[in-house]
């Protein structure tokens, strides 16, 4: 990609649009993501790739499934001659934020991220009625939209028909990694991705199936802190497959319970405040009955 | 006869050079001239390894048409079903591409992106179709020791899940090392039981040299071998033809 710079214009081959690239946003499997700056003025993503099939599976995909909110638009696909060499492109919504992976690290209340699972469970149900599975669900697919407080989909590349075979996939989210099914595309391979990134957020660490496994994996989120309500849901859900609604139903059931929580640990700590007053105070109160009496 | 076509190709899984037996680049050129396609993965240590020392892999991968990849060890499985994904692919469009230039003396990048679009789509449901045979060469040389618990591991998993794909996809695992062992090691044929793979995987004792170049003829026989076998006469342009 020599003739790929930055602060340089790209043109595309066929529909002669121009794009300023401003800077590099990241590096995928597929190809490189710029920043970009069209004519009308309006920033784009660009997705560069020397993978014409990819591609082109990416775009068709978007396409098709461009009726989802929650899911990236895509405006072109167009080729780029450099130095003999063609390389092809996606023009696509740019979204100002970081992806989920970032959130990771931060302290997301329990409520937020019931919330977040009960928008990406819904995506999962969307893109299922389309007749597809989406393979490569992870945090580093998802970018949060601060600003117009929404999250979007940015990575069709795992995309198959529902009973296909997974293409991509990421072994933290990968259901056969860890020895609970196989990479056949149907819903349940989604929920599993689910899961696991719900758990993830949740308790705030990285996953690994080569170090550890199903049962200490249940164990961690038994043996955790986590609400009773959350860990039931999560140890369910991870010990049968279950059906789209009733996921969809019970995240429902489960932030307005974890809502109430809040509420409940807000009463708790001011009942702790209170006891601590009191405590204070009969301290104060044998402290001065002692200093008078001598 | 067998009038189906069939995708060709070697996978080379090494952690380092060749130090004895002839030139690999040699040998991969010889597979590619039989239409088979050599890709190689090179498999990095934890530390921080040099990537100078891949130099070969990527020499052989471009010798025999086909792709390279570095890796660590954990994520083997992955990369081999990628890496093969992509030949098979490649090699589809290579052939499609040449049927283009000869009926509308045209390659597949001169034509506009939205009618390219529904080619590219064929291709890539071809590619899940087509049947192919795959040669995985396993270096199992001393240095591989202390990673070829993960590899067998990769190796199995990746059995089960190319199971999945639509088309047929034959697979034979060669381990390569020492000339005490005859260089090379078939620990599972193309007609062979995944059951029997699983066995054989754990007799393999990584010890001695890395004849690669050797080991890329012998995969290359055994390819020629199973085609004969099978029949299959047709090459992959005269069919999408």
């Amino acid at each position: 990609m020599e003739k790929v710079k930055l602060q340089k214009n790209i043109i595309g081959k066929w529909h002669k649009k121009r794009y300023l690239l401003l800077k590099e946003l990241g590096r995928g499997g597929t190809g490189n993501i710029f920043l970009a700056r069209g004519d009308n003025l309006r920033h784009y993503a660009i997705k560069l790739s020397k993978d014409n099939i990819s591609l082109n599976r990416e775009f068709k995909y978007l396409r098709e499934l461009a009726d989802i909110a929650a899911i990236v638009r895509v405006y072109e696909m167009d080729d780029l001659e450099d130095a003999g060499e063609s390389l092809h492109f996606l023009v696509l919504e740019y979204i100002d934020g970081a992806s989920l992976r970032h959130y990771m690290d931060r302290r997301l209340t329990t409520e937020e991220i019931v919330s977040l699972m009960l928008v990406i469970f819904k995506l999962l149900a969307d893109i299922h009625s389309s007749g597809y599975i989406l393979g490569d669900l992870k945090p580093e697919n998802i970018m949060v939209d601060e600003v117009k407080k929404a999250i979007r989909l940015v990575d069709l590349g795992g995309v198959v028909k529902i009973g296909e075979t997974i293409r991509e996939y990421t072994p933290a989210y990968d259901r056969a990694c860890w020895k609970m099914g196989d990479r056949k595309a149907e819903k349940t391979y989604d929920y599993f991705s689910g899961l696991m990134l719900m758990i993830q957020l949740l308790l705030r660490r990285r996953m690994d199936p080569t170090k550890e496994n199903a049962a200490s994996l249940k164990a961690s989120v038994a043996s955790s802190s986590l609400y009773p309500s959350v860990k039931d849901f999560i140890l369910k859900g991870l010990n049968f497959g279950g059906e789209e609604n009733n996921y969809i139903k019970e995240l429902k059931d489960l932030y307005k319970i974890v809502k109430n929580y809040k509420k409940y640990e807000i009463i708790k700590g001011r009942d702790k405040a209170l006891n601590a007053l009191l405590a204070a105070s009969i301290m104060i109160f044998i402290a001065t009955t002692i200093m008078l009496m001598i | 006869m067998n009038l189906e076509p069939m995708v060709k190709q070697i996978i080379l899984v090494t952690d380092g050079e060749s130090n004895t037996g002839g030139n690999p680049i040699e040998a991969a050129v010889r597979a590619k001239a039989s239409n088979i396609t050599v890709n190689t993965i090179g498999i990095l240590s934890q530390r921080n390894q040099q990537e100078s020392s891949f130099e070969e892999i990527v020499g052989i991968a471009q010798a025999g048409g086909g792709n390279y990849q570095l890796t660590y060890i954990d994520d083997l499985s992955r990369t081999i079903q990628s890496i093969s994904y992509k030949t098979v692919s490649t090699t589809i469009q290579e052939a499609v591409g040449k049927q283009l230039q000869q009926i509308l003396g045209k390659g597949l990048n001169e034509i506009p992106p939205e009618a390219r679009s529904s080619i590219l789509d064929y291709i890539d449901t071809y590619s899940d179709e087509v049947a192919v045979c795959c040669c995985l060469l396993l270096d199992c040389s001393g240095s591989m020791l202390s990673k070829i618990q993960a590899a067998r591991h990769s190796i199995i998993d990746m059995l089960y899940s190319i199971k999945e794909r639509s088309g047929s996809y034959k697979i034979a695992l060669m381990g390569f090392s020492s000339e005490a062992d005859g260089y090379c090691q078939l620990l599972h044929g193309f007609d062979d039981s995944a059951q029997q793979l699983e066995r054989n995987l754990y007799k393999l004792q990584p010890k001695g040299t890395t004849p690669t170049a050797i080991a890329i003829d012998r995969a290359a026989n055994l390819i020629e071998a199973y085609e004969r076998k099978q029949g299959h006469q047709v090459e992959l342009s005269e069919f999408i033809g």
